[in-house]
């Protein structure tokens, strides 16, 4: 694959998009390279397969494919990214928990690292569509880049695909992790021990519980509310 | 009682004596305090209350739920991670345990270069010795030190370095491992065990997630705060809370409190509010062993090394400690089949780290158009020298007790097969996000000093443009304070509490 892997061309987009707010300007350069060229695939991307509550059909495909690139799993007795099905796991219980602008900017590097090829490797294909070794080679880019916007965005898709997919119990027995203490035991974890007391003694006393509002009390609603010493 | 978002319905007012935010390492000892000398005390905790039984150690679930952010929180370019817990209990609840007595060596240096009086190691001491009574320090135990931690005694103890078993704040370890996702046994004794119930059974109320928006005052005084109850899950506001307090304390942690004080537009005739934030930038290697490990059991932290704490002889503290594979993982080397072989290896890697002694040149910023802190952060030469020695010294480490390869924590993997490739660390650069880094330690922002120019509080943790408003938690810190925190946050937070009370016709009447 021709590449314009250059440092003048790296130089160029570090300056441009500089780097503490490079997110913000990445959102404008992804989309002036979509709407700017006439990209094959640039409006087709498979349906998820399952209801998704934050991501786009579009991200959702391009987040799979970086992890699957990232994760690679190869070997016998390790599941894929989509197997597991970290990237649903992740979109249905932890991006809806992302504060607003984090999720905006992460969205941004999506699309960013989707459509970039063109910019940094020549390539006419968007990323979901390159071969799985041009895949790897344009991330090889970004993570060996000497300039710190593609470090940055590399380690923030690094970071994102192997919590995904190391989060999900089927991917554990494929590194040898016997799973969280709990799920271990089972019906046979100890009991907790509770909470400190002034009770003077044992702090095993008492249920943390204890300190709630008892279920099903009232709502408290008061226009004044005083508490004795 | 804890009230928590479900349990608000419209608009509330409490009249008290002493409102506390924020019910961690700060908040939980400086209400405990306040409460057991009868005074009338509300918390407000902007994370949820959580308690053993909603810890199912899973370490997505747990970071997304106990964390700041999810985890994500830190400088927009993503160069380190800032890691704060948001919950009842604060940071104490998702930490590794380890307790350390504040240095003499930088409280001598806060009295002489920042004139802070009153808080040497001596006056000190007795907070200190209560607080390591209540949450239980002690020594770790042979059986809560694991295999990973054994190797990092074993490497320093072959090259004749300094090693100990940490101190950690635990009852009946059951060695689960899971100390940073909460404890699921309540064997950690965290202040959301220990200080906040006893704040409570004491009579004082804590509010979780409640917001502060502002801090009130009139006339050069605060007298009160308004927050807002909001639900976990839907941001739905479900009442407004106003607290009428003769005494306000800030504990909020050195990312929220001065934005807390930047929003209610008080405290910073010096400038200092948000300004000189440290954050013991924690860099991480790892030891591929010939024998199974499962480091990810066991006492995370369990031993350490002070060879290089001093300044002068490199200036951080080694630490043991390897987490599960999903947050573990984020830290070894490269990706695809390189990073993959890696990971098929994972039960044979044993990982610690190094809590570097920074110097105070990073910023938080109140940004109003999103309601969130800007965090500006970037090692300084001094900073990314001890950084880049530690990476070495760790290295000397691994091989020492044995390690086959080593993984250091550069984004463009360098993997070592052997001591006499260390010196290839020299070559590589410390800039932003050439490795990756994590921060658990973040301080400093609010600084404490005897100048009113140079500082945003005294010595008794009065603010200096304002009165009866207090900060208590880590961003007091003149400098960086070189060891984990937590215990000289409870000590300092309850000494000043005392002081307080020693002086109550001046704040209650």
């Amino acid at each position: 694959m021709g590449s314009l892997n250059d440092t003048s061309t790296e130089a160029m987009v570090e300056d441009w998009l500089g780097r503490r707010s490079f997110l913000k300007r990445a959102m404008f350069t992804a989309s002036a390279i979509a709407s700017a060229t006439m990209l094959p695939g640039c409006g087709n991307y498979p349906d998820a397969g399952a209801a998704l509550r934050v991501l786009s059909a579009k991200e959702f495909a391009i987040l799979q494919a970086v992890a699957e690139t990232i994760i690679a799993p190869t070997g016998p007795g390790e599941p894929s990214v989509a197997q597991v099905r970290a990237i649903e796991h992740l979109d249905q219980n932890v991006l809806p928990k992302m504060p607003a602008n984090v999720l905006s900017d992460f969205k941004s590097l999506l699309l960013t690292v989707e459509h970039a090829p063109i910019l940094f490797e020549g390539a006419l294909s968007p990323f979901t569509e390159l071969s799985d070794a041009d895949k790897a080679s344009y991330l090889d880019g970004f993570m060996r880049s000497q300039y710190t916007l593609r470090k940055t965005m590399f380690q923030a898709l690094k970071v994102v695909s192997v919590t995904a997919y190391f989060a999900m119990p089927a991917s554990w027995s494929s590194v040898g992790y016997n799973g969280p203490f709990k799920w271990q035991l089972g019906d046979a974890s100890p009991r907790p021990l509770g909470i400190s007391t002034l009770k003077g003694g044992d702090p095993s006393m008492a249920n943390p519980g204890a300190l709630r509002i008892p279920s099903g009390g009232e709502p408290v609603s008061a226009a004044v509310e005083t508490h004795d010493s | 009682m804890i009230l928590e978002a479900k349990d608000v319905q419209g608009d509330l007012t409490e009249d008290v004596d002493v409102v506390v935010i924020g019910s961690g390492a700060g908040g939980g000892p400086f209400a405990y305090e306040m409460a057991r000398a009868g005074k009338r005390v509300v918390i407000l905790e902007a994370g949820g209350y959580y308690t053993s039984a909603d810890f199912s150690e899973e370490e997505m679930e747990m970071v997304n739920k106990l964390y700041v952010d999810g985890g994500n929180q830190g400088p927009a370019d993503g160069s380190i991670h800032i890691l704060q817990g948001k919950c009842v209990g604060g940071s104490s609840t998702v930490n590794a345990m380890m307790c350390f007595h504040p240095p003499e060596k930088i409280l001598n240096k806060w009295a002489n270069e920042h004139g802070v009086t009153g808080l040497s190691l001596q006056d000190l001491m007795p907070a200190i010795e209560e607080v390591e009574e209540i949450i239980h320090v002690h020594e770790a135990l042979p059986h809560e030190i694991n295999a990973a931690n054994r190797l990092v005694m074993k490497g320093c103890e072959e090259l004749g370095w300094h090693n100990a078993p940490l101190r950690r704040n635990t009852k009946e370890c059951l060695v689960s491992g899971s100390c940073m996702m909460g404890c699921a046994f309540d064997r950690k004794r965290s202040v959301l065990v220990t200080f906040v119930p006893m704040a409570v059974e004491a009579g004082a109320r804590l509010y979780a997630d409640a917001e502060v928006q502002t801090i009130h005052a009139k006339e050069g005084r605060a007298n009160g705060v308004s927050a807002l109850v909001k639900d976990r899950d839907s941001g739905e506001v479900k009442g407004r809370l106003t607290v009428n307090a003769k005494v306000v304390v800030v504990c909020a942690g050195a990312i929220q409190t001065p934005c807390i004080l930047q929003r209610s537009g008080l405290a910073n005739s010096s400038g200092m509010v948000g300004r000189n934030l440290a954050v013991h930038p924690g860099i991480v290697t790892g030891g591929l062993f010939e024998q199974q490990l499962n480091a990810w059991r066991g006492g995370v932290c369990g031993s350490y090394s002070a060879e290089f704490a001093d300044d002068d002889k490199g200036g951080y503290y080694i630490e043991g400690g390897t987490m599960g594979p999903a947050m573990g993982g984020q830290v070894l080397p490269g990706f695809g089949e390189e990073f993959r072989e890696i990971m098929r290896q994972y039960s044979h890697i044993a990982t610690g780290n190094a809590i570097v002694h920074d110097s105070c040149v990073g910023k938080v910023t109140y940004n109003p158009d999103t309601g969130r802190a800007d965090i500006e952060y970037e090692m300084d030469e001094d900073t990314a020298r001890r950084s880049r020695d530690s990476i070495k010294q760790m290295a000397r480490m691994w091989f020492a007790a044995g390690a086959k390869r080593v993984y250091t924590p550069f984004v463009d993997p360098l993997v070592l097969d052997n001591v006499d490739e260390i010196d290839r660390i020299d070559g590589r650069s410390m800039g932003p996000n050439q490795l990756s880094m994590v921060s658990y330690h973040p301080q400093a922002t609010v600084r404490m000093g005897g100048d009113p120019r140079t500082s945003v509080i005294d010595s008794k943790g009065e603010c200096h443009d304002v009165r009866n408003l207090f900060v208590a938690d880590a961003s007091i810190f003149p400098t960086s304070i070189a060891v984990n925190p937590q215990v000289s946050v409870m000590a300092i937070s309850m000494h000043f509490a005392r002081g307080i009370l020693a002086d109550q016709d001046r704040y209650f009447s």
